[in-house]
């Protein structure tokens, strides 16, 4: 059976989802619209993908593994 | 050293207890999860809280055998859960009345920081097993 692992470091995963930012001022305007305080919304966001360190997912099919780490 | 299996030591030392009823007693408090098993009558502390939420798939298609494995930490699910917080006062309204008319009378309303913090308290006991034709799905808590 093939294995393969794909670790993604924590810092890597933030790194790719940095061009999100620019969408922050959208973000922001849609907040004030539907009436949610931005700051709490974007600390609850970070904590999100902060508590996502340590999610596993290992699928496996027929003779093939595929485990996805985020570290 | 735990304090316990400190204090069955030196009643075996000073000879309050046997060996045999040593043995028992350590035996006892090994079985006995850490915070129920103080001397003084009070917990040390809680027990051992659930550090992640496991769901494991099984199928046995006609495609072949397909196996899911997937570990997510507890506080992402504290994190997801805090989400709810921030769906708008009429969103709210309008979830509670599908709810409603869906037999489920639940209040989003209702939803604080700290029951959604017991919620995931309460998780560690929960498991699910489903078994269904060539279909095993199993959720717990680990």
């Amino acid at each position: 059976m093939k294995c393969y692992t794909v670790g993604v470091p924590f810092v890597l995963l933030v790194f790719l989802l940095s061009p999100l930012v620019f969408l922050a001022p959208v973000a922001f305007i849609a907040c004030m619209v539907v009436g949610v305080n931005p700051i709490e919304a974007a600390r609850l966001l970070w904590r999100v993908l902060t508590a996502l360190r340590g999610t596993d997912v290992e699928v496996s099919k027929r003779n093939r593994t595929v485990l996805v780490h985020i570290s | 050293m735990n304090e316990n299996r400190r204090k069955i030591l030196e009643m075996l030392a000073t000879g309050k207890i046997t060996a045999e009823e040593a043995d028992r007693l350590l035996a006892a408090m090994e079985k006995t999860p850490e915070g129920s098993a103080s001397g003084n009558g009070t917990s040390s502390g809680p027990a051992r809280k659930p550090q992640f939420l496991r769901v494991l798939v099984e199928d046995d298609g006609w495609k072949g055998p397909t196996k899911v494995n997937v570990r997510v930490p507890m506080q992402l699910l504290r994190a997801g859960v805090r989400l709810a917080s921030l769906i708008p006062p009429e969103a709210r309204d309008r979830v509670n009345a599908q709810l409603r008319r869906e037999g489920v009378p639940f209040d989003l309303n209702q939803i604080t920081p700290d029951n959604l913090e017991e919620l995931v308290e309460h998780l560690d006991a929960f498991t699910l097993d489903i078994d269904e034709h060539n279909t095993k799905v199993r959720l717990f808590c680990e």
